[in-house]
């Protein structure tokens, strides 16, 4: 079956329009199962965080603050380079596209490189539970190893679908190559996009609650 | 071709939308494993889901039955307390994700939700076959733990047990079910976003068949639910694999936030059970009864107010379990108003009835049922939602006798009425009607043996999960598996009569029935691939039946 | 496609200075010292724009029509009738677990 492209429209479509449509919807369907995914989580650690405040602070003020801001910088401006690479597309600009997307990929990639870093930093740390933590290090060890298991589930589960939106942004960059994309097609650039500010979406909330809760 | 139920104009050169003779059905559409392994037509993936639910139907059928014999005795000898855990997790694990859900959805609507709504095809065809795959990987994880030795948590997988205490193949499990949900979610965004985005020209949304709007409503909750059990699934299987986790009380853990993850999933899951089943009655009980059905829009708003109501009841799981008395007294009251839409739709259906010309056809046989068993099961679900009555009967028999009257009378007749009804469109044959009537009859009264002494026991204090109990209940034991070896023979029937029709039977008519619906009047018995030879333009209201007539109305 | 059905480059430009600005804003903001509440509160807040901001602009929510506006909020809809009903449970039991 020909790859959907500049020219062809799926079988089951009657119009480009229809297709766009859906591919819209079928996003933001998919979005929303994302929010309740992510949103499981950001439960249980909202229940915890209530209840523990001062251990879930101590385990916050374990962390490495700057690494955390500076991945939330990165992080917002590849979401720039996303939307430019929309902008790019939506003007038929191929050559803009493969470029923005490059940039887009390189501070995805920066985030989840420097995402590691700071996980090795972690276990030198005697953070990591069931690994090496050390409650020696807390007043509150119970609560703060809760708090840490929630900041490696959480991150984890992040830097996952970061790595899937890099494999997406790839995805993307070797169609734009072969010049499939146009301003009259590029739903899939429009698609990956949403997600891409999706995952974003989802670190800006992680990073307060990570990384600045105060005592 | 049917008189009264035509839906469409003429096309316009006048000629009636006959097959062209060249042109093959689906199922003669390419031959061979690999041409059904890597199609892209909802059709042929309904036949596939259809195949594979069938072998998880009668594996958590056997696991049933192995109760069934264990609890015919009260010393329980059949098998040790150990094994007994595993067949009930068995049973519960594969009735509900590798069954239940994916049944009338997977197979019913993946065939004929693009033909009732005029589209060839779904939205996105390659995620529907991607979607099938998904299902028989987590089948097969599923599969290897059950193999391996199985899992003794109970399909709720409580904690800590499951997370620390359980020995048994815990992660496989759960692995396998939430690879599952990923199949349901998959589906339930292509439903949603095909029903959106491609109905035929003038296929308002108020001309959809009432089955198109159970399944797009219970798609809402497939998506909005099911990322919630998969997280819930990895927390278990990350905490029992690091030792460590959220739930465990020597932590600070609460096991009851595991209950609160787990019920806000599998309290919607229990409506993306039943609601398809409701749709499918109501398009059986419309065509059997030659009438329009009465209330259109009650009946297709009461399928979204139960989808959206369901969600904010899950705590009436949890009463007993340690949550606030305040919170408690917050669910039983939203469960009550959760039954509010569900007897519209029983009341509707009724109104439908009266003053129709009733055919007892086989599927309507199962409609009927349907709403007898369905009403009694819900029913009790008010027993159950009142707090001082829960107390008493929580975790007993009752319960089990509640869900399975919903499940097992309700839905599982809806789905075979309803594969009976489809029949003839899916495989261009008939089934022997004498023998089907049989087996409804059969499977009717095996059922209500199996389960209503289980209300009396529940009542008289015999907790579920048990394998064994005192003496004097066994008549009812007895009186319950007598039901289930009907009940058994009840399904096999329908499996040999099919199968044997689907080579043999005799050829279909494009609308056997004389129903209303673009399935029935704008395809051929089976439909081509494409489903239509042009696609339809939609004129008329939905149940364009002759009652009642107008003078009546 | 016409500026009113997606957003200028220049405006692109202006949301991230805005987010970046935005995320100075919470990093300082919690090494102020202030009551806990009031942390988060303020973090929260913070949040929630930087998402208005992505949502409306970077995802062009604000120039789609009304369907995909509906789908695109759902989800957090269905989150806060999560959230709201667990805490009615956590927040009204008389003792600790």
């Amino acid at each position: 079956m020909p790859e959907e492209s500049a020219s062809h429209i799926p079988e089951q479509f009657e119009s480009r329009a229809q297709q766009e449509e859906a591919d819209a919807l079928g996003i933001w369907t998919f979005l929303s199962t994302e929010i309740l995914f992510f949103g499981g989580l950001i439960l249980s650690y909202s229940v915890y965080r209530v209840s523990y405040h001062s251990g879930f602070a101590e385990g916050s003020a374990h962390l490495y603050f700057w690494i955390g801001t500076s991945n939330t910088f990165i992080l917002l401006t590849s979401s720039l380079f996303m939307a430019l690479a929309v902008h790019s597309i939506q003007d038929g600009d191929l050559e803009k596209l493969r470029r923005y997307l490059a940039l887009t990929f390189t501070f995805g990639a920066a985030f989840l490189g420097l995402k590691l870093c700071e996980y090795y930093l972690d276990y030198r740390e005697h953070l990591v539970p069931s690994v090496n933590f050390d409650p020696t290090h807390f007043l509150h060890p119970h609560s703060a190893e809760l708090f840490l298991f929630l900041y490696f589930a959480m991150t984890g589960l992040h830097a996952i679908h970061m790595t899937l939106g890099l494999s997406a942004l790839t995805y993307l960059y070797i169609r734009a190559r072969r010049n499939d994309f146009s301003k009259a097609y590029h739903s899939p650039v429009r698609v990956v996009g949403l997600y891409w500010h999706f995952v974003d979406i989802v670190w800006v909330f992680l990073y307060p609650m990570l990384y600045l809760i105060n005592n | 071709m049917s008189s009264a139920s035509t839906t469409i104009e003429p096309s316009p050169t006048g000629a009636p939308p006959t097959r062209h003779p060249v042109t093959p059905d689906y199922l003669n559409d390419g031959y061979g494993l690999r041409s059904w392994l890597t199609t892209h037509d909802h059709k042929r993936i309904g036949i596939l889901y259809l195949l594979s639910i069938t072998v998880f139907f009668f594996i958590g059928g056997w696991a049933a039955t192995m109760m069934r014999l264990q609890l015919l005795s009260p010393h329980g000898d059949l098998v040790t307390s150990e094994t007994y855990n595993r067949l009930f997790t068995l049973h519960g694990v594969t009735m509900v994700w590798f069954f239940l859900i994916p049944s009338v959805p997977s197979v019913l609507g993946n065939f004929v939700l693009p033909m009732m709504i005029g589209a060839r095809d779904v939205a996105f065809p390659r995620l529907n076959l991607l979607s099938w795959y998904i299902f028989v990987l987590g089948g097969i994880f599923t599969l290897y733990a059950t193999i391996s030795g199985g899992v003794d948590t109970g399909w709720t997988f409580y904690t800590p047990y499951s997370t620390t205490y359980a020995n048994g193949h815990v992660i496989a499990m759960a692995s396998g079910i939430f690879i599952t949900g990923f199949s349901t979610i998959f589906t339930a965004l292509n439903f949603i976003v095909t029903t959106h985005t491609m109905r035929a020209p003038g296929m308002h949304w108020f001309r959809l068949p009432l089955f198109v709007w159970s399944l797009y409503a219970t798609s809402l909750i497939m998506v909005l639910a099911t990322p919630v059990i998969a997280i819930t699934l990895a927390l278990i299987a990350l905490e029992r694999f690091a030792g460590v986790g959220i739930f465990d009380p020597r932590i600070g853990g609460d096991p009851l936030l595991f209950q609160h993850l787990f019920w806000f999933y599998s309290h919607p899951a229990v409506y993306i059970m039943i609601l398809p089943g409701m749709g499918v009655v109501s398009e059986m009980i419309t065509c059997f009864s030659r009438k329009r059905i009465f209330g259109y829009k009650f009946v297709a708003y009461s399928s979204l107010a139960i989808a959206i109501l369901g969600f904010i009841v899950w705590g009436h799981h949890m009463f007993v379990a340690s949550q606030s008395i305040y919170a408690g007294m917050i669910f039983s009251m939203l469960s009550f108003l959760v039954s509010i839409p569900s007897a519209i739709k029983v009341f509707n259906w009724t109104a439908t009835l009266y003053k129709g010309r009733i055919h007892f056809h086989t599927p309507m046989l199962y409609a009927l049922g349907f709403i007898g068993l369905f009403t009694i099961g819900g029913l009790t679900g008010l027993f159950l939602a009142t707090l001082a009555v829960d107390m008493h009967v929580h975790d007993t028999y009752f319960v089990i006798a509640h869900f399975h009257y919903i499940m097992v009378g309700g839905m599982v007749m809806a789905y075979l009425g309803g594969l009976h009804f489809w029949w003839p469109k899916i495989s261009g044959r008939m089934y022997n009607e004498k023998l089907a009537q049989f087996s409804a009859a059969i499977i009717f009264v095996g059922f209500n043996l199996t389960f209503f002494p289980q209300f009396i026991l529940g009542y008289l204090g015999m907790p579920r999960r048990y394998p064994y109990y005192p003496p004097q209940w066994q008549v009812f034991h007895i009186l319950s598996t007598a039901g289930a070896s009907v009940l058994a023979v009840g399904y096999l029937l329908p499996l040999c009569y099919l199968t044997w029709s689907f080579f043999f039977g005799r050829h279909a008519p494009p609308n056997p029935w004389n129903a209303s619906g673009l399935e029935w009047n704008e395809t051929s018995s089976p439909p081509i691939r494409t489903n239509f030879e042009k696609l339809p333009i939609v004129t008329r209201e939905a149940y364009d039946y002759p009652y009642p007539i107008k003078s009546d109305a | 496609m016409p500026s009113n059905e997606r957003p200028e480059r220049r405006t692109l430009y202006f949301i991230y200075i805005s987010l970046i600005i935005l995320l100075i804003l919470t990093a300082v903001g919690g090494k102020l010292p202030m009551g806990a509440l009031a942390h988060d509160v303020l973090a929260f807040g913070i949040s929630v724009a930087k998402m208005a901001l992505i949502v409306f602009i970077f995802m062009e929510v604000h120039y789609d029509k009304g369907i995909v506006r509906v789908f695109a909020g759902a989800g957090l809809v269905w989150l806060f009738l999560f959230f709201l009903l667990t805490f009615s449970d956590y927040l009204t039991r008389t003792w600790r677990f």
